[in-house]
């Protein structure tokens, strides 16, 4: 399930030690629209591996402003709060799973 | 980028209208499939431009736009019709293995792609692709045009879409200049632009972020934003994830990419760039394309 975030429940969400996706989107940006079910998939099935959560940049302002957001979509990966990487644009599941899975080796 | 009509009635998109694209949707009518090809209705500039072509198996010398002529013809004998629209990027494997293709007035849900939209000619201003994204540089000012809201923004075209997109901004931004390059007929008439000819000769930046471009004549113009509007990206930008190097999308002896049900034929393939090639290619990639809609374990054999 993709968490929808607000600026109340962001800190809480991101300060986890599971890895963390968050995805900043807009309603009128097409991509982000393309995004969508690709995300929904990797909710589901790599749930054990990273949790998905989205941001809408519209509602939250003040968020994407905090992490200079400038074009979306734009997928941030956390773990314990910290941003450890960013993606940008519409990207294949596969190049999605590639990254998770270079940021939960050990 | 407003919510754009859903149009699933193809199965098969074609994109680009030189030789490879052409070739490709004769096979895919002659083959009786739902295809929609994508381009410019007056085909390949490249061609048209051919003073002399002399290595096209029985047709010695024969000027290029007389085989444009030609494959008009051909084309209105078999009832194909080319879709002018601009495709902005193609997303694969959205929905059900189903790709989207996002155009400027539609967005066409297909099941297989053959990508035939030859080589980008026009060279990159220093500083566009460090730059593009989260430096500043867009190449679609509906897609990013909200962010600039209230704030001036720069625009640069190449084609006619550029004055829509210029048009566009206008309503967001509080300012826009729009250099618009000698090919570019349109004015834009919104109180807010400024409007002048010209191109960009390097584009400046501070801590990775776009400050301004510089002209020939060494003017320089600030703004928080600079939007590119040309007639063509590399595959990469096109397509995101399709594996390219230099601007050549890796495809096998059957024209599939590394994306399942996207093909690719023709100068986007790599060198050599040539007619035959390109029309050879084209036809491969039909023929793969409607195997992989009719037989099931086609694409697994990759």
């Amino acid at each position: 399930m993709v968490k929808h975030l607000t600026k109340e429940t962001f800190h809480e969400a991101i300060n986890q030690d599971k890895l963390v996706m968050v995805d900043f989107w807009a309603e009128w940006c097409g991509p982000c629209r393309m995004l969508g079910p690709v995300l929904d998939d990797i909710a589901s099935t790599l749930a054990d591996k990273v949790s998905v959560c989205k941001v809408n940049t519209d509602l939250e302002q003040e968020l994407a402003v905090r992490y200079n957001i400038s074009s979306i979509p734009c997928v941030i990966y956390f773990r314990n709060g910290e941003p450890l990487r960013a993606s940008l644009g519409f990207k294949p599941k596969e190049n999605f799973v590639k990254e998770i899975e270079e940021l939960t080796a050990k | 980028m407003t919510q754009n009509t859903m149009i699933d009635n193809f199965d098969i998109a074609v994109i680009g209208s030189g030789p490879a694209g052409l070739a490709a949707a004769i096979n895919l009518k002659i083959r009786n499939k739902r295809f929609i090809l994508l381009g410019y209705p007056q085909l390949s500039h490249q061609v048209e431009v051919s003073v002399l072509i002399d290595n096209l198996l029985g047709f010695p010398n024969i000027k290029g736009s007389d085989l444009n002529k030609a494959w008009k013809n051909h084309l209105e004998a078999m009832d194909i019709r080319i879709v002018d629209d601009r495709v902005r990027q193609v997303y694969t494997n959205v929905f059900d293995e189903k790709h989207v293709v996002a155009c400027r007035n539609g967005d066409y849900i297909v099941r297989s792609v053959i990508i035939a939209a030859g080589i980008i000619r026009n060279n990159l201003i220093p500083g566009e692709s460090e730059l593009l994204g989260q430096g500043g540089v867009s190449y679609c000012a509906t897609c990013d045009g909200m962010f600039y809201k209230g704030k001036k923004v720069v625009i640069f075209g190449t084609t006619e879409d550029a004055v829509h997109e210029a048009e566009y901004l206008c309503e967001v931004a509080s300012e826009v200049v729009f250099i618009a390059s000698a090919k570019v007929k349109g004015t834009v008439s919104a109180s807010n632009c400024t409007q002048m000819r010209g191109k960009p000769v390097k584009i400046l930046s501070e801590n990775g972020k776009f400050t301004a471009v510089e002209m020939f004549d060494g003017t320089q113009i600030e703004g928080a934003a600079l939007f590119i509007i040309k007639d063509a990206a590399g595959p990469s930008y096109l397509v995101p994830g399709i594996e390219a190097e230099n601007d050549s999308i890796h495809v096998d002896a059957d024209m599939r990419t590394n994306i399942r049900g996207i093909f690719a034929a023709g100068d986007c393939t790599g060198k050599p760039w040539q007619l035959m090639r390109a029309m050879g290619q084209g036809q491969i990639a039909a023929l793969n394309s409607v195997r992989y809609l009719d037989e099931e374990n086609y694409w697994s054999g990759l």
